[in-house]
């Protein structure tokens, strides 16, 4: 579904029927939630298939692809490279957030890189790089590469939990059955400022 | 209506003719009364209630009412984003971009700062404004044009006459100016105008007159 359809039906749901001129709750505004409502089902995926499963992990529908990352040597270690992703990866599990890194040059392709955790990274820091692997680990928004060749000149794709673009005419990349969930959490974050009383007073004093 | 205003100014005790210009004056007060109320009237706030018996379009009825005094209009938004009011502007009803009717949202002073600097809906393509003394004041200020959907002052209802060899006040319908208004809602007029002149009757007494000038011919 397109997220400008999915914020549109939202909103209308709240406003009772047609938004009104003065509505105070934009599209634009709900939209800042949606991602991480999508974080939110996504924790809940993870959390769900522990139950049933006895296994962790995330259902594929709630990955996208995203390629052309550019690759940053650092300055002080020939061997450490840095990408900044797209937006910052949820925080599910040791790094499920990220699920695989490949660096491509042209039409030849590396193979995936090996996650490691922030223990160990330390770890690997200290020891000769493995010609012909890619060890990786995020912080934040960035993940930081160790690679034995130069990696400047590559381009990364990485695979991520993510709701994909926040372009309201994209579409969302969420299973279906997960729609009402994502729903409900957005309606829960706007239907306690809908119904705060507004400062209509201007006095310069704040509202008690 | 200026038959209907003498007759029951008459037949409620009152003496003497009331003269075209006097209707004039009258009926112009009771028309603005009625479109104050069909505004909300402000004197009907109660503390902590800040609502009248009947407010600004609260349901179709009481829209449909104030539609004859509901115009369109293009405005000209200088260089400067100013834009005077139409010479006859009341209060507005929406404002849109020229194309794609965008919404143009309403600003109050006090919450210019959070509209101008929001991040989340940025004014040049999430336009406000706000009113001034003497026109509106748009963000961004290359706006060029909006629509603007406004409640304007009706024409005045005039009863225009021409004065007789015998110095009698005879009916023009070229110097007249016909109500705009339904034909149910110029009785309402016609109550709040004789409340103005002392007569204080309800609706049914003013259509009872109605009915009577009608079957006597006058």
């Amino acid at each position: 579904m397109q997220r400008y359809i999915f914020l549109e039906r939202l909103l209308k749901d709240i406003y009772g029927g047609e938004m009104p001129d003065d509505a105070t709750i934009t599209i634009e505004r709900a939209n800042t939630y949606l991602n991480e409502a999508l974080a939110s089902a996504a924790k809940q995926n993870y959390a769900e298939s522990i139950k049933v499963d006895n296994i962790s992990y995330v259902n594929n529908a709630f990955y996208s692809t995203f390629s052309d990352i550019s690759i940053t040597k650092s300055a002080n270690d020939a061997t450490l490279f840095t990408l900044e992703l797209p937006q910052m990866p949820v925080g599910i599990g040791r790094n499920e957030g990220v699920a695989s890194l490949v660096v491509k040059d042209g039409v030849k392709f590396s193979l995936s890189g090996i996650p490691l955790s922030i223990n160990q990274q330390s770890l690997a820091r200290k020891t000769r790089p493995i010609p012909n692997k890619l060890l990786y680990w995020n912080e934040g928004k960035n993940i930081f590469i160790i690679s034995a060749f130069n990696l400047q000149s590559y381009k990364a794709i990485i695979r991520m939990i993510s709701g994909g673009s926040e372009d309201l005419d994209s579409e969302m990349n969420m299973p279906d059955e997960w729609l009402p969930f994502i729903n409900d959490y957005i309606m829960k974050q706007l239907l306690p400022f809908k119904n705060q009383q507004q400062d209509t007073v201007d006095d310069g004093l704040d509202k008690p | 209506m200026y038959l209907l205003i003498q007759y029951a100014i008459n037949t409620s005790g009152g003496q003497g003719d009331l003269s075209p210009s006097e209707f004039n004056l009258l009926i112009a007060q009771g028309q603005n009364s009625f479109i104050d109320w069909l505004l909300g009237e402000l004197q009907q706030y109660q503390p902590g209630r800040p609502i009248s018996t009947v407010q600004y379009s609260e349901n179709e009825i009481a829209r449909q009412k104030l539609t004859p005094a509901i115009y369109g209009y293009v405005l000209t938004v200088d260089g400067n984003g100013h834009s005077a009011y139409p010479g006859d502007y009341i209060k507005t009803d929406a404002m849109w971009t020229l194309s794609g009717y965008k919404r143009i949202r309403y600003a109050a002073q006090n919450k210019i700062t959070s509209f101008y600097n929001s991040r989340i809906n940025p004014y040049p393509s999430n336009p406000f404004y706000s009113l001034m003394d003497d026109g509106f004041q748009f963000y961004p200020t290359d706006l060029a044009q909006a629509k603007l959907s406004y409640v304007r002052n009706p024409p005045a209802i005039i009863w225009g006459y021409d004065v007789d060899v015998n110095g009698l006040a005879v009916y023009n319908p070229t110097n007249s100016v016909q109500p705009i208004w339904a034909d149910v809602d110029c009785l309402d007029i016609i109550v709040r105008a004789l409340r103005i002149s002392g007569v204080n009757l309800q609706m049914n007494q003013v259509i009872a007159y109605s009915e009577e000038i009608k079957n006597r011919g006058q």
